[in-house]
């Protein structure tokens, strides 16, 4: 016989938070494995060093803490810095990696009270200190080299790639004439950070979408507010402005509209103002791209959001039943 | 699925687990030994008991008649009462409640006492009032989770205009299926009794609504009302919470009840398909509302079935008849899982309200420990009031009475949407249904305070004015006398 009275509803949909990170995890794996491939072994250095410092981290803060919120391996830790360091560049120093994830987890999470109370993406946040305090280290792009020579093409087609990145050439160049090659661009064979490949991120949104793990809201709209302007950027003058398909496959863009605008902790939480936080999202990778000192401006463009989030939350209040139009 | 507009706003989708106990027939019990009869079967006061101890009732003999707010209580089965005592109760919380013990006569002498006009009382009414008369005498309340009574809500269409009559089938939590049994079985009384309620209340047109996880129901029901022009079946989606009044309403007519607003103020008028049949037993045979089918389901269980059994009947006798447990049950639930409340005393009796019992096994139960809220927004998007959970939440946690109450919480309807869909097992509907109480409790404590303060200052008014009257009496009295030593007595007496 039950002894506890207990409160209605007494039965759950099974989703858990665990599992919504397990699965964002695998949302990431194919372009994880896909930039490991690409990038050899000083790739996977970094993710294990990043990994290995970032759960240490996580778990010191969460043993100093009386009542610590989330636990070591509920997943949220790991998500953020697989995110922080499939945004970095692929050889970049793994006792640096190191040192971001742990800013990622103290700064960016635990000194808000930890899982569920920051106001900034952690990962993005890590980013940011990093490109600021080592400019060398963060722009220095490796070409991919496979460690298995799979494919014949692919070799041929990664060789052609040197030193910038698509976005970065535009910058400095000042023009948009670079060759670009349709099948290297969608998997993202060519100088950029770890995990960039547009086709498998976008594939693995989807699945997330399907699955109801991410918004799709904030992903669309997020994907508009950047390709809508500059299209129409492209068309005025073409020669200084990325093609939108280039616009779309290179860069952080994919990452930022399935993985990282869609953290559920530093977005609005109504329908209306996912939209409005996803389009200023786009709208400012877009605005920086082109006018901004930095040639990729995924990770400002999504801090920037994060702090008018709760703004956008309360100002974007849906209709309550009954209520009138 | 992504372009179609949904009838309803939010809402989740709950695995059905009908199955259960929706494929065999309804099992009829032979009459129990006792009787537990509850005073106070539903919200409102007590009913007030017009047997005493010692007195042989018939089948279907009034024993308490409804007030304030309450209908009128009858005896399920012939008998003697007992005693009117307290006795376990199946009420959230716990606790107990005053009853009728009804020790039933083994072999029942009639089935119902009709009574002698009763040949009259056949379609034979004259006036909607009269119909709703016979309604309220039955002591029917509404079957579906309110438990309202009928009448009093029928009563309230006489000066209102009601174009429709709703007529809800949707029967959206998971596990119950006894209104989809009765809509099997008992077609024709429902469909029986939409007829005499569209006469009771005045509308031109019946909607039946049923969810589509219903079709041998919704099939019974077209059927029997292929003779009706003005009565319609409906299929909805399978969709928690569409049998929700306000939700129901506004799948089927595409309006929303304004807030603070009843649904008979947008002409329409809702009534679940039970007491349909029960109304149409209450009519055509006067037969008032003793019994109830009882849905008994859930992993534990042996036979999950539905049981038409006396209201009154211990939910250990119940069991007993769907062969007990064949495992632990980890929670037993009165009513769905979705809103029912957990009891921990099965010596307690079913009520007119009690639509299922449910005995659930460790796995179905949700996970106990919650972990921190990561604002995934999965609440706000199921509420299917539009409100804002995991904002009133916090408000609530933090003893913020007023903010949550000012986010709408008061248009909360506990369905739990939010907490089952909650990745973070958050105990949302516990946090609402704690701070809907609270403020509730305030308000009573305030209103008292006031009736206090009222009272008092009558009081020390009216002490005052005695004082001011007696002091004037003897300033009065004082003076006169006064004038009395210098004037004679005679002026005295003139003037009085």
């Amino acid at each position: 016989m039950p002894t506890l009275l207990l409160s209605a509803p007494h039965i759950h949909s099974g989703m858990t938070v665990n599992r919504l990170m397990r699965q964002v995890i695998i949302g990431l794996f194919p372009a994880l494995l896909l930039g490991l491939y690409l990038f050899g072994e000083q790739a996977l250095v970094l993710v294990m060093a990043s990994l290995a410092a970032g759960l240490l981290t996580e778990w010191l803060c969460q043993k100093c803490q009386d009542k610590p919120l989330g636990s070591l391996l509920d997943g949220s830790a790991i998500v953020t810095i697989l995110l922080l360091v499939m945004s970095l560049p692929p050889h970049f120093p793994w006792y640096l990696g190191a040192l971001g994830a742990a800013i990622a987890v103290i700064l960016g999470k635990q000194v808000y009270g930890g899982l569920g109370q920051n106001l900034f993406n952690p990962a993005m946040l890590a980013r940011v200190v990093l490109l600021i305090s080592f400019p060398v280290e963060m722009t220095s792009w490796p070409s991919p080299v496979p460690v298995l020579p799979a494919l014949p093409g692919l070799n041929d087609l990664a060789d052609a790639f040197t030193g910038a990145t698509t976005l970065g050439a535009v910058m400095e160049t000042g023009s948009s004439i670079i060759e670009l090659q349709l099948l290297p661009l969608l998997f993202g064979i060519s100088p950029g950070s770890l995990g960039e490949s547009p086709l498998l991120l976008l594939l693995g949104g989807i699945w997330m979408s399907y699955k109801k793990v991410i918004d799709w809201r904030i992903s669309v709209s997020l994907i508009i507010g950047c390709i809508v302007p500059a299209t129409l950027a492209w068309w005025i003058t073409p020669e200084t402005i990325l093609s939108p398909l280039a616009q779309l496959s290179s860069g952080g863009l994919m990452l930022a509209a399935f993985f990282i605008a869609t953290d559920p902790v530093t977005s609005p939480t109504t329908p209306k103002g996912r939209i409005w936080y996803g389009l200023g999202c786009g709208l400012l990778i877009f605005l920086i791209r082109i006018f901004g000192a930095y040639p990729e401006g995924v990770a400002f463009a999504i801090l920037l959001m994060n702090a008018v989030s709760p703004l956008i939350e309360s100002t974007s209040k849906h209709r309550a039943y009954g209520e009138s139009k | 699925m992504l372009f179609s507009k949904k009838l309803i706003k939010g809402g989740v989708h709950p695995v059905g687990q009908k199955q259960l106990s929706n494929n065999s027939d309804i099992l009829r019990l032979p009459p129990p030994k006792r009787l537990f009869i509850a005073l106070k079967q539903h919200s409102g006061a007590p009913a007030k008991p017009v047997v005493k101890a010692g007195d042989k009732v018939n089948a279907g003999q009034l024993l308490a008649t409804g007030q304030g707010g309450s209908a009128n209580i009858h005896a399920p089965q012939s008998g003697t009462v007992e005693k009117i005592a307290e006795h376990s109760a199946a009420i959230p919380g716990g606790g107990k409640q005053s009853m009728i013990h009804l020790l039933c006569d083994a072999q029942p002498e009639s089935k119902y006492m009709l009574p002698p006009d009763y040949v009259k009382l056949d379609n034979n009414y004259q006036s909607r009032e009269q119909l709703i008369d016979i309604i309220a005498d039955a002591g029917i309340v509404g079957m579906g989770g309110a438990v309202f009574p009928a009448a009093t809500k029928l009563r309230s269409t006489l000066n209102k205009d009601v174009d429709t009559l709703l007529i809800n089938g949707c029967e959206c939590e998971p596990y119950l299926t006894c209104d989809d049994l009765v809509m099997q079985e008992q077609c024709v009384q429902v469909v029986g009794g939409i007829r005499y309620l569209l006469e009771a209340c005045g509308a031109k047109k019946a909607i039946i609504g049923v969810e589509d996880n219903k079709p041998l129901a919704a099939q019974s029901l077209i059927d029997a009302c292929s003779e009706d022009d003005n009565i319609e079946v409906r299929t909805l989606p399978t969709h928690y919470p569409m049998g929700s009044a306000k939700q129901f309403i506004q799948a089927l007519c595409k309006v929303e009840v304004p807030k603070g607003k009843r649904s008979t103020d947008v002409g329409v008028f809702v009534q679940n398909v039970a007491t349909c049949a029960a109304i149409y037993y209450a009519v055509r045979f006067a037969r008032p509302m003793t019994h109830r089918v009882v849905t008994l389901s859930g992993a534990a269980l042996e036979k999950p079935m539905n049981i038409e059994a006396p209201i009154g009947t211990l939910i250990s006798e119940l069991l007993a008849s769907c062969g007990g447990l064949k495992a632990d049950a980890a929670r037993i639930v009165v009513g769905g899982p979705m809103m029912g409340h957990t009891i921990t005393n099965m010596n307690t009796p079913i009520m007119k309200g009690t639509s299922g019992i449910l005995f659930l096994h460790e796995d179905e139960l949700p996970e106990q420990k919650s972990s921190p809220c990561v604002s995934c927004g999965r609440c706000v998007a199921a509420c299917p009031m539009g409100l804002l959970p995991n904002a009133m939440a916090e408000l609530v946690a933090n003893d913020d009475l007023e903010g949550a109450a000012e986010q709408g919480l008061s248009a909360c309807l506990m369905c739990g949407s939010c907490a089952f869909i909650c990745p973070a097992s958050l105990p949302l509907t516990q946090y609402f249904s704690y701070a809907t109480g609270e403020i509730k409790r305030q308000k009573q404590m305030e209103q008292k305070a006031q009736l206090a303060r009222r009272l008092n200052q009558q009081r020390t008014a009216r002490l005052e004015k005695e004082a001011a009257k007696k002091a004037a009496a003897k300033a009065a009295k004082k003076a006169a006398r006064a004038a009395g030593k210098r004037a004679p007595r005679k002026t005295t007496k003139q003037e009085v």
